[in-house]
């Protein structure tokens, strides 16, 4: 019922419109950060489609590895770890974002393109 | 039930049409496109239909092991995505075999078996690739 309530409210839908918005603004603007997923490469609709809803799942089920993976970096262990906590949250929250509207083909940038970015390396 | 009642359905098949022809520019044709007669395509659809709406859930296994992924994980997720556009395209495909059009594009569908191994299929086994030796010279 409480979901329920959250779901239907409209400062969530605002809250979610304006992720999406700056998103999609920033990707552009930082694109050293924020990249574009692998499946916009894809050439049908369908494999667009199918490869965002992998994309989603996997960044939904992966994407707090990113907490693990960071401070084994070369970098910082601290600046590891506070980016490790960052790009958790984008990750899971990008995944979401991605399973939820994989019908419609558009792209939502997530920091170095999401989790697989991780095992590149 | 009248007329009336079905406009927002009428409404929301067109935008479904339309949408779909806007967005789907490119198309990778299926295998049972192959085939020149109507019996051949129909029968072909009708079977890949079959192979993709009961099997579809089997496309994380498949995919997981595709070399096109790093790691067994990536391929495993992009099968779940896979798996559940397969099995919905071969209800599609299923529904409409008498109707020898390739829609929705799912190209080659559930990799299994695995297409690049029909493309290239691997060698016989070398003891059965050599000549059989005659037992009797005559």
């Amino acid at each position: 019922m409480k979901l329920r309530k959250v779901f239907s409210s409209l400062n969530w839908a605002q809250a979610l419109a304006l992720f999406v918005l700056f998103s999609v603004e920033a990707g552009p603007a930082y694109a050293g950060s924020f990249e574009s997923s692998d499946w916009i490469h894809e050439s049908t609709y369908l494999g667009k489609i199918s490869q965002k809803l992998g994309f989603g799942f996997l960044n939904i089920t992966a994407g707090w590895t990113a907490l693990f993976f960071e401070p084994a970096r070369d970098q910082n262990f601290f600046v590891g770890i506070g980016k490790g906590i960052v790009y958790t949250f984008t990750n899971t929250a990008g995944g979401i974002l991605h399973a939820a509207t994989f019908p419609i083909p558009f792209d939502i940038p997530l920091p170095h393109g999401g989790i697989a970015y991780e095992y590149k390396r | 039930m009248n007329i009336k009642d079905k406009k927002p359905f009428v409404v929301l098949v067109v935008s479904i049409v339309l949408f779909l022809s806007i967005v789907m520019p490119a198309y990778a044709v299926s295998p049972w496109m192959a085939k020149q007669s109507y019996g051949g395509k129909t029968w072909g659809k009708f079977c890949f239909g079959i192979k993709n709406s009961l099997l579809g859930w089997m496309t994380p296994w498949a995919e997981a092991k595709n070399p096109r992924y790093q790691v067994q994980w990536i391929g495993y997720s992009a099968g779940i995505g896979e798996g559940v556009v397969y099995m919905a395209g071969g209800v599609i495909h299923l529904a409409t075999f008498f109707i020898p059009v390739d829609f929705p594009d799912m190209g080659y569908g559930l990799p299994i078996p695995d297409p690049e191994r029909v493309k290239n299929p691997p060698k016989p086994y070398a003891p059965y690739s050599k000549k059989q030796k005659h037992f009797f010279i005559f």
